[in-house]
Formats: structure tokens, sequence, C-alpha cells
């Protein structure tokens, strides 16, 4: 004896009032904006670099060596503009952010907020977000179960097992499509935090390269 | 030997109840429920970031 599973109801609609909660999305702009400051400062500081470091080393750079210390020390100082520029413009490109990106190191920190109060994202639609984002898979699981099954009870059980399977997708869409906006702002945010730490080291061979350049043409003329 | 089952591979269990694998186990496949209302998470644009009314 077989103990067939609840019906689904082909008719149900998740009613979530997701429309009126705001969209992770909305900190994209300002994390963009935040990222245009970035790179003007830095341009700023290379446009002073080129403008105004042939012009204090008129005159006060004698001698070959003298010269590539000073080039060299320029060169450096550009290099921590490039270097921040080029680390912060990454916040600028479009991530493109799927499930999978859930498993990168990316959104590592997100993944770690939720799994530890799960409930709190998800309320009782899912236990973390593998247990959100299992029911795609186990549908797909379930239509190449029925493409194999010949005998027609236990393919008239699993047609109503993936009824099932999609209902729970229709539950869970709302969450996902919330987890995958946040994963998609946290991406960014992540890419934003790397290049504050790459805007460090490019503040350091600015200055090197500054300091090294005004000691090779701050000489007695 | 059978192939050592995935994640979310799924079979028909005892009763013809539906068990997908979790990665250590064979569980039973569970009907979401629908009452879970909102994300508890503030972002840029919730009600709270705006000014109170005077």
């Amino acid at each position: 004896m077989t103990t067939e599973p609840p019906p689904p109801n082909p008719t149900m609609v998740t009613v979530t009032p997701f429309d009126a909660l705001p969209s992770p999305l909305d900190a994209v702009p300002e994390l963009r904006a935040a990222a245009r400051w970035m790179i003007a400062a830095f341009g700023a500081v290379g446009v002073a670099l080129v403008g105004g470091g042939p012009l204090v080393a008129v005159g006060k750079v004698h001698g070959l060596g003298e010269a590539l210390v000073a080039g060299g020390a320029l060169l450096v100082a550009l290099g921590g503009v490039c270097l921040a520029i080029w680390q912060v413009s990454r916040v600028l490109v479009p991530p493109i952010t799927t499930a999978a990106t859930l498993s990168t190191p990316a959104a590592r920190g997100l993944r770690e907020l939720i799994d530890a109060s799960p409930a709190d994202f998800f309320g009782s639609a899912a236990t973390g977000v593998d247990d959100l984002l299992r029911h795609r898979t186990v549908a797909v699981n379930i239509h190449r179960a029925l493409a194999t099954e010949t005998d027609p009870a236990r393919r008239d059980l699993l047609h109503r097992h993936l009824a099932r399977a999609r209902t729970n997708i229709a539950r869970t869409d709302p969450f996902v499509r919330w987890l995958l906006a946040m994963t998609h702002v946290w991406q960014i945010r992540t890419t934003f935090h790397e290049a504050r730490r790459w805007c460090l080291l490019a503040v350091a061979l600015v200055a090197t390269g500054a300091v090294a350049f005004l000691t090779a043409t701050g000489g007695a003329p | 030997m059978a192939d050592a089952p995935k994640i979310n591979d799924v079979r028909l269990g005892d009763n013809g109840v539906l068990e997908f694998y979790d990665g250590t186990a064979w569980v039973l496949y569970p009907d979401v429920p629908d009452d879970d209302g909102l994300p508890q998470a503030l972002t840029k644009g919730s009600p709270l970031d705006e000014d109170p009314p005077r």
C-alpha cells in the first residue's frame, strides 16, 4: 500500500509583499558614486604629478643620475595613482550575479551572515541558503527521473511531486530574488573594500615617489 | 556498484514519498510554508531611512 502525497493546489499564488521592501540594489549607485569620487581624487593627484613634476624639476636636475632618480620617483608615484584608479574602477564594472555567486569568496561574508540566522532572512521558507536554492534543482532531477521512469504509478507520483516542487519554487522565488539582489550588492561592496585596501598601497607608493622626487630635485641649483 | 548520490538527487521512498539527498542522508522533501513575511534586514531606502513625520 502506498500513501500518495497531498495534491498540490495549482491555483495557489504566493502573496509575499516584497514589492513593499526596498531593494538592496538601491545601494549600488551610492557605492559607485563613492568609487567615482575616489577615482577623481587619485586622478587629481596624477594630474598634479604629471603637470607639476616637470616644472619643479626644471633647472634642479643635474646629470643623468639625478634625472634617472627623479624620473623613477615620478614613475613610482604615477604607478600608485594608476594602481588606485585601476582597482577602484573595478567597482564600476557591473558584475553578473547568479546563485553560483553565493559559493564564491566574494559572497562568503553574506552567506555566513545569513546562515548564522536564517530565520531572520527566510522565516520558515528555508533553513539556509542551500535549502532555499534547492527546489529548482530538485524539480530538474524529478524531470530526469520522469524521463527514465516507465511504471505508470510511479510516473503519477513523480508528476505530483514535481507539482510540489514547482509550488515550492513559486513560494521561495521572492526570497531568491531578494537574495540575488543582496548578493549583487555584496559583490560590489566586496570589490569596493578590496579597492580601498589597494588604495592604501597606492597612497604609500605616491608618497614614496613624491618624497624621492622632491629629494632628487630639492638640491641646490 | 551504484554511483554515490549527489546533493539534491531525488528518489521515491517508501509509501511513494519523495526524498532528496542533502549531502549526508536521504531526507523527506518538504513543502515550503507560505507565511514567512519579509527578510528582517535594513537596506538603503527602508522606511526607517525616511524623516519622521512632523
